[in-house]
């Protein structure tokens, strides 16, 4: 087996783990976004999208910013950088794609609603992210 | 540090315990000689089959959570349910009243009650982590250097203090050709994690079969696999069961220390099985010393009997 394969072995187990246990793995979903290629990432998503639903993926992707302290403007621009980049690689997937949207809108447009209530650091961080990755959905 | 020194540019300084992490055992005799577990250590726990190595690492990880340290058993062997019962009943004790019993076939379980449960998990918290083999996937168990490289990482995502490895035949899977060569880049891989992330490691190892009699007090040079762990290891247990008690007042087993850097101070410490918590516990003035958890906030008990009604181990 070469390094890569082992690599690519742990970041799907990774990322597996995140959407069932996201407390459990995420730090270790920090780390590998940390250390992964955007790319290796979004193949790991997308294999495991194709077992999932869309609101689950959306907790997935969420995980970095709720459940870790790693929200720092480097690590969020690469969270952004991935889901546009994610979105983008399910061209092949149009109904994918329309249903990954419409969820983001949504859960963009309820985080919206929540500006000026309880927010945390964490979320408004959240809501940034939201937010710019909806300008790039809407293609401004 | 660099690693020139020139002692006339850079003068000596006192020694500091800088970060360095101290993660007592829990069995006092020992802790005095090895200073405890020492962070960037490595331990190698060693003995024949069913003398009370796992008994041991088990009781050494519920002292390190109780005194505040995270702790990550690498299991190899076991069912993870199984072995989180077997935990659990460590720290609760024997009484009956914190337990339903299950049947389980012909055998009857114990489960702790609910509100045992939680005062459990409230009790460890985020400090105890299981990683079990058996149920990663086949990239990653049948490759042990991909798998290290995994335990790395949780290490460095949760910062894990102490690291159990139970053990290592059962985790480094290769060729029989090839199995002292990979067993030495394990331990030396450990070696390097504990250094990288301030931990420490405890490595379980077999000793060769065929080697002694059951109970027989073993070398560590005869520990299987690699000629090299002795060297690399910081401290060397070896886990021995009394198979010739005659009397109540002799020990169960031995922990003994045969390796301890810091000092070479070999010595065997008389160890007593306590039924009630299923562990092995050190003996002082002919007392089984058994330390409760603080989860209920007893403090320390003593058993005032070593009679035993049933085989330990």
């Amino acid at each position: 087996m070469d390094v890569n394969t082992g690599q690519r072995a742990i970041l799907n187990e990774v990322v597996q783990g995140a959407i069932y246990n996201p407390e459990t793995y995420s730090g270790l979903y920090a780390i590998a976004l940390e250390e992964n290629e955007p790319s290796a990432m979004i193949s790991a998503l997308k294999e495991q999208y194709i077992k999932i639903s869309t609101p689950k993926l959306l907790d997935l992707l969420e995980i970095i910013v709720f459940y870790y302290q790693f929200a720092t403007d480097e690590l969020l621009k690469k969270w952004i950088d991935l889901t546009k980049r994610f979105i983008l690689g399910l061209e092949d997937k149009p109904e994918k794609k329309k249903e990954f949207v419409a969820y983001w809108k949504k859960r963009t447009e309820e985080e919206l609603s929540l500006i000026g209530g309880y927010r945390t650091l964490d979320r408004a961080a959240f809501a940034v992210v939201c937010i710019q990755v909806t300008d790039y959905v809407n293609g401004s | 540090m660099n690693a020139l020194r020139n002692l006339k540019a850079m003068p000596y300084s006192p020694i500091s315990v800088g970060d360095t992490k101290f993660i007592p055992t829990g069995i006092n005799a020992s802790d005095n000689i090895t200073n405890d577990l020492m962070s960037r250590n490595l331990t190698v726990i060693t003995g024949q089959t069913e003398e009370g190595k796992s008994l041991i690492i088990h009781r050494i990880a519920l002292n390190a959570i109780d005194k505040g340290y995270r702790v990550l058993i690498v299991d190899g062997e076991h069912n993870q349910d199984f072995l989180i019962n077997k935990l659990y009943q460590m720290v609760i004790g024997g009484n009956p009243d914190y337990y339903e019993f299950q049947k389980f076939n012909k055998h009857s379980i114990k489960e702790p009650k609910k509100h045992i449960l939680e005062m459990i998990e409230a009790w460890h918290g985020d400090k105890l982590w299981l990683l079990s083999k058996k149920l990663l996937s086949d990239n990653i168990k049948k490759n042990y250097k991909t798998m290290l490289e995994y335990v790395t990482k949780i290490v460095r995502a949760n910062n894990i203090d102490l690291v159990i490895y139970d053990n290592m035949m059962s985790l480094v899977s290769t060729s029989a050709a090839e199995k002292n060569e990979a067993q030495s880049e394990f331990i030396k891989s450990v070696i390097d994690m504990n250094e990288a992330y301030n931990a420490h490691s405890i490595v379980v190892t077999h000793i060769r079969k065929g080697q002694y009699e059951r109970g027989e007090d073993v070398s560590i040079y005869n520990i299987n696999g690699s000629s090299d762990i002795p060297g690399l290891a910081d401290v060397i247990f070896v886990v021995r069961r009394n198979f010739k008690k005659e009397s109540i007042e002799d020990p169960d087993g031995w922990l003994s220390i045969r390796k301890s850097r810091n000092n070479s101070i070999h010595k065997d410490i008389p160890l007593g099985f306590d039924k009630e918590t299923g562990s092995l516990c050190e003996i002082k003035n002919g007392e089984i010393i058994v330390k409760s958890y603080g989860w209920k906030k007893e403090g320390e008990q003593v058993k005032w009997t070593l009679i035993q009604d049933k085989e330990p181990f």
